[in-house]
């Protein structure tokens, strides 16, 4: 059941009619569990049965951590549940990417096990929900959260259909104590949730779909692909995994705040952040805070030494690669990252490079950014191409530019290939000239204050926040014009969300 | 909050949408559906493909395949080769970009109850590449309609090529036909903006192509440089074809003849004209591959793919300029005429 769908429309309004016109919390909760559980069915099929038993597993574990008090007991309690947990996501996201590796290897145990490679098809949300379970279970472990003690309530938790396919990671913390109180459907709650659905549908289905075409024509064969073309096919991708990605997570937090529930916030324009550790408070922060509490800080964090810390960091993100997928290029990916981690930290410990401040001015600023997006779309040149060869090709062509303009694209990428041969038609003392004025126009927005303040207000405004405040004949003139524009600019074909392979 | 605090949300919405879907609406009847029929014949051709099965066609040809069938035959000129050797019947290109053998099975059942007398399959060394899947959203947007059992026997028949396709209904809905009509919007939007700022007649034809939205018009209008050609042909993707136990795209093209023959339906294969710049890199193992699987399904076909030379295509991928069209329709006519 895609969002975008009719039949989730539907399923939609018939869960808010009878939210609406039930008394207690509990009867409340009993329609979303059993709209969640109808939700997930719908989209998965039998994996339902997976769900229950996570959240089972999950939920026994809560109650014996509450009754255990001997910390070996408690640990192996928690070792236990970890490893049930984690074994149908190892299962069904890893094995065959493991198959893969031992096959690779000569090593007799791999001769001797010869593992079959098997047709397994993932169970779609299976790394957002379990994490949600691990976190609470760990919570729980380390007494920052009390058990929760009715099944149905921390089911609904795990199970929140708005969160259940692609994020946000959902900690116990944050949402349990939400599912108290009766939820409400009112005005201003329904206000707020359906601007910010119809902001998620607009970056998906406006901007994220119609970038689709153009990243897939040109990373389905990238080499012999001349410089600009890879750069664009990079730009271009960061531009639909961020729309298509908060875009979802924009319907979750509107589906949620409809009955005023709320979700943690995933994303804070990420392509603003001024280093590679900001971009990871700005980018899938859900994804961030979980590696950085359960992975990053247990072994040891930056609390046992440099080299220990660089080590930690280089798991972290490996660990954050690999949960994007089974594959070598999600491994090169997190590596990359915690690499540009390792690299800013080893600037600001030994050579005394200072990070972002808020002391910095405009033009620094600037810079800082401009740097550090150059490297995060690199990266997404390698999160993009499973093909190592092709990822090579690309990474090559994106950092050592090559300036050819004039070859015409082998594939016929219409649009970006008519952008970049004009480009390569232009004089090219008009395109320095053009160059050197986009730059200096930079530079002076840098250097004006109030400019730089207004481009700043502009760029870090909460615009579906300030939508939801107008006075409701523009509010209504705004969901008029978002759904013109979601009958409009769409392709005919919509590809899935992007996050629901993850 | 109380239920009348509730409902003028509810009703302000309501009417939102309704604003917006009217607007919708507008923008389409008075830019797409008033302009249709004076955009490109492919567009009215793809989108009228439902309409266009659901009527008889006796003694029609039909003309399929892929891009280059798009792109080298003009239907006007066949039907004039025709008439000047006494052949009634209208000529029908059906061709779709990026179209390949497996994935004309899913309109295949409509094609036989349209039952043209001639169906002129192209088929491209390129096309037979029998990795290339169908893309779940090919059934939807080329193929609506396409009946559950039809989609059960493809999947049977053909499972590995339908990875990813999803077993639900595209019968569309008068509403979702409304719906799809966006994807004309833009062409329609460049065919009025032409018109009405005064672009002379041809402009106006040259930009009106079939164009999903945020793409530039397809332009095919000046051949590439011979080098640029020399240049290209290398880099053109090309699988070996693989014989027909393994390779789907053969089996599709087998059980289409076959089908098709067996409804008293005349079928001719053309393997397509190719720039010297792609021939040069077809191995001779595969031109044998495919004379030998198309004699052993007994189909009359005729081999076009070194016939023409450079100067007829704009590019090295084979896609014919008008003068190649001209010349490759004629022949079309003459193969359909009996007389090729």
């Amino acid at each position: 059941m895609q969002f975008n769908s009719l039949e989730f429309f539907v399923f939609l309004v018939v869960v808010l009619v009878l939210i609406n016109s039930l008394r207690k919390a509990r009867y409340q909760q009993a329609v979303l569990l059993a709209g969640s559980y109808l939700f997930y069915y719908a989209t998965s099929g039998p994996f339902v049965l997976l769900l229950l038993f996570i959240t089972l597993v999950a939920f026994g574990a809560g109650d014996a951590l509450a009754r255990v008090a001997d910390p070996r007991r408690r640990k192996a309690v928690l070792a236990l549940t970890l490893a049930a947990l984690l074994l149908p996501l190892a299962f069904y996201k890893y094995y065959n990417f493991g198959v893969e590796i031992l096959g690779q290897l000569p090593l007799p145990l791999a001769y001797y096990l010869n593992l079959p490679a098997l047709e397994l098809l993932l169970p779609v949300g299976i790394s957002f929900f379990t994490f949600s379970a691990i976190s609470y279970v760990v919570d729980v472990y380390r007494g920052t959260l009390a058990p929760e003690r009715g099944l149905s309530r921390f089911a609904l938790f795990i199970s929140y259909f708005p969160h259940l396919l692609a994020g946000p990671i959902v900690r116990g913390g944050q949402f349990l104590p939400q599912l108290r109180d009766r939820v409400s459907l009112d005005g201003p709650a329904l206000r707020a949730g359906a601007t910010l659905m119809l902001w998620g549908f607009l970056k998906k289905f406006v901007i994220a779909d119609n970038c689709a075409p153009f990243v897939d024509a040109i990373f389905a064969d990238p080499v012999g692909l001349s410089s600009p073309y890879i750069v664009a096919g990079a730009l271009l991708f960061g531009v639909q995994i961020y729309c298509d990605f908060s875009g979802y997570v924009d319907i979750a937090l509107g589906t949620a705040a409809l009955v005023g529930l709320h979700l943690p916030e995933n994303f804070r324009r990420p392509y603003l952040a001024r280093s590679p550790g900001d971009f990871w408070r700005r980018w899938n922060i859900t994804l961030s805070s979980f590696i950085r509490d359960y992975i990053y800080i247990p072994l040891g964090g930056n609390r046992r030494g440099e080299g220990r810390t660089y080590l930690n960091l280089m798991a972290a993100m490996l660990v954050s690669g690999l949960w994007h997928g089974a594959a070598w290029n999600f491994v090169v990916w997190g590596g990359y990252h915690g690499l540009l981690q390792a690299v800013q930290r080893f600037g600001r410990t030994r050579l005394g490079i200072a990070g972002p401040s808020r002391e910095h001015g405009s033009l620094r600023i600037l810079v800082q950014i401009l740097v550090t997006q150059y490297f995060i779309f690199l990266g997404w040149i390698m999160f993009r191409v499973g093909d190592l060869s092709e990822m090579l090709y690309c990474v090559r062509k994106y950092v050592l530019f090559d300036f050819d303009f004039a070859t015409p694209s082998p594939t016929h990428i219409r649009g970006v290939s008519t952008a970049i041969e004009a480009i390569g038609g232009t004089d090219p003392v008009v395109l320095v000239l053009g160059l050197v004025a986009a730059v200096a126009a930079l530079v002076l927005l840098a250097r004006y204050r109030r400019a730089a303040e207004t481009v700043t207000g502009i760029l870090t405004t909460d615009w579906p926040g300030r939508v939801a405040s107008l006075r409701p004949r523009y509010w209504n003139l705004y969901v008029a014009c978002a759904v013109f524009t979601l009958l409009t600019l769409p392709p005919s074909a919509s590809p899935v969300f992007i996050y629901y392979q993850f | 909050m109380s239920d009348e605090a509730l409902y003028p949300e509810i009703v302000g919405i309501a009417l939102s949408v309704a604003i917006a879907v009217l607007a919708y609406s507008l923008v389409v009847v008075l830019l797409v559906d008033g302009n249709l029929e004076n955009l490109e014949p492919e567009t009215v051709r793809i989108r009228n493909m439902d309409a266009l099965y659901g009527e008889p066609h006796d003694g029609d040809v039909f003309v399929i395949g892929a891009s280059w069938v798009v792109e080298g035959v003009d239907a006007s000129i066949v039907e004039e080769g025709l008439r000047r050797r006494n052949v009634t019947g209208s000529v029908y290109n059906l061709g779709i970009n990026n179209d390949f053998p497996l994935s004309r099975l899913a309109e295949l059942d409509r094609l036989v109850a349209a039952h043209p007398g001639t169906v002129v399959l192209g088929l491209s060394y390129r096309a037979l590449n029998s990795r290339k899947k169908v893309e779940e959203n090919r059934l939807e947007t080329y193929y609506p309609g396409i009946p559950a059992d039809e989609r059960d026997r493809l999947r049977a028949g053909f499972a590995p090529a339908f990875d990813g396709a999803e077993e639900r209904s595209v019968t569309p809905t008068a509403f979702e036909h409304h719906l799809e009509a966006r994807k004309y919007l833009f062409s329609a939007v460049q065919l009025v903006a032409s018109t009405t700022l005064g672009h002379g007649a041809d402009e106006a034809a040259r930009t009106r192509r079939y164009t999903a939205n945020f793409r530039d018009p397809w332009i095919r209008g000046v051949n590439q440089s011979e080098d640029a050609k020399a240049a290209e042909g290398p880099t053109l993707e090309y699988e070996p074809v693989a014989p027909e136990e393994t390779n789907l795209q053969l089996r599709a093209v087998r059980y289409t003849v076959e089908r098709l023959e067996e409804n008293g339906i005349r079928v001719i294969v053309v393997g397509m004209p190719q720039d010297p710049a792609l021939s040069e890199r077809i191995p001779a193992e595969d031109r044998r591959t495919l004379a030998s699987f198309l004699d052993s399904t007994g189909v009359e076909w005729y081999d076009l793919e070194r016939v023409y030379p450079s100067r007829y295509f704009t590019d090295a991928a084979g896609h014919m300029n008008a003068a190649g069209r001209a010349a490759f329709s004629e022949r079309v006519a003459e193969m359909v005429a009996g007389q090729g």
